[in-house]
């Protein structure tokens, strides 16, 4: 597949995820206001606050490198990566949240009381053409996923959505 | 500091609330004080996206709102998307007065979202679906929605 606009943003647990995601959508051209970004913007929302508040709060350690967002377009298509170095995701717990809201429901699925709602997984995979988490245990998480872009709702539907694990136990 | 903003207004015998922003946890829920005697009009055209602590912090909201008379007005797609997905997003008795329906050419990349309004475009047992629009350039403008999907909310 080939790429075409890129671009990389540093962030921490503070910044602005409104002026984060507009300067991401306008460096690669896109109009954050449009409709047919609706779900892009949804995703990146879900995928940053995921590093800036749930990375963190599982962490054990104090990580000074900012996370980073990467976005890549082609086509039709638009990538979206997160990269934190907390390495604390729980791909598998993950899939757990996705596979409660799509079966037995959001509002059944979510979660009243923790400080996660456990939807925003389910949002992410309702929007994407393809999710690939990749984690190394204390060290990094990286999250990307790809989505259709300037697509017609009617074509998505076709989609074959995947799931992509990338991971290694804490002896490598 | 709220990524939503609020502002209530009086209007004759209607109290409006009209959101801006975005839908999350910071949603001002303890702030919103509504009367509980009156009719209630919920504004959301300047809603731009909820997320997911947003979608459980509106649940908090509406089951917190006591009038028995409450409508939704200009409902965005990401809000009825949730309508559709989240069961008890709105309360049974909340009516949605009207609402955006997304429209689309991909050829030439234009996008026009209409509004349909309860009584003129949907109601009791109807439903008119325009297939397509004409975008003021000339393009035609197909639905872009799953139908079935996207009117679910209204059980016509």
């Amino acid at each position: 597949m080939i790429w075409g606009k890129s671009c990389v943003l540093d962030f921490n647990d503070v910044s602005s995820r409104d002026d984060l995601i507009n300067k991401a959508l306008s460096q690669l051209g896109l109009n954050a206001d449009s409709q047919k970004l609706s779900g892009i913007c949804q995703t990146l929302e879900e995928l940053i606050m995921n590093a800036q508040v749930d990375a963190k709060k599982l962490s054990k350690k104090e990580v000074l490198a900012p996370s980073k967002l990467i976005l890549s377009v082609s086509n039709q298509l638009i990538a979206i990566s997160i990269i934190d170095f907390y390495g604390t995701l729980d791909c598998y717990k993950l899939l757990k949240h996705i596979q409660a809201a799509f079966t037995l429901g959001f509002d059944k699925a979510m979660s009243k009381n923790s400080i996660g709602a456990g939807l925003g997984s389910a949002l992410v995979y309702e929007h994407c053409d393809s999710l690939i988490m990749g984690v190394i245990p204390n060290e990094v998480t990286r999250v990307t996923v790809i989505l259709p872009l300037a697509v017609s709702e009617k074509k998505k539907q076709f989609i074959q959505k995947s799931i992509h694990i990338i991971t290694v136990n804490e002896k490598g | 500091m709220s990524r939503c903003q609020y502002k209530i207004e009086n209007k004759g015998e209607v109290c409006e609330l009209k959101l801006v922003g975005v839908i999350d946890d910071s949603f001002p829920t303890a702030n919103i004080q509504l009367p509980a005697d009156k009719p209630i009009e919920i504004n959301l055209n300047e809603i731009k996206m909820i997320n997911s602590l947003g979608i459980r912090e509106w649940i908090k909201f509406v089951n917190s709102v006591q009038s028995k008379n409450v409508s939704i007005v200009c409902c965005p797609k990401i809000f009825i998307d949730q309508v559709n997905m989240v069961q008890g997003f709105i309360p049974v008795e909340f009516k949605i007065k009207s609402f955006y329906v997304p429209y689309f050419n991909e050829d030439d990349d234009l996008e026009k979202s209409i509004l349909y309004i309860s009584g003129k475009d949907y109601g009791d047992g109807f439903l008119n679906v325009k297939s397509t629009i004409n975008h003021e350039s000339g393009a035609v403008l197909d639905i872009d929605v799953m139908e079935q999907k996207y009117f679910k909310f209204l059980k016509v």
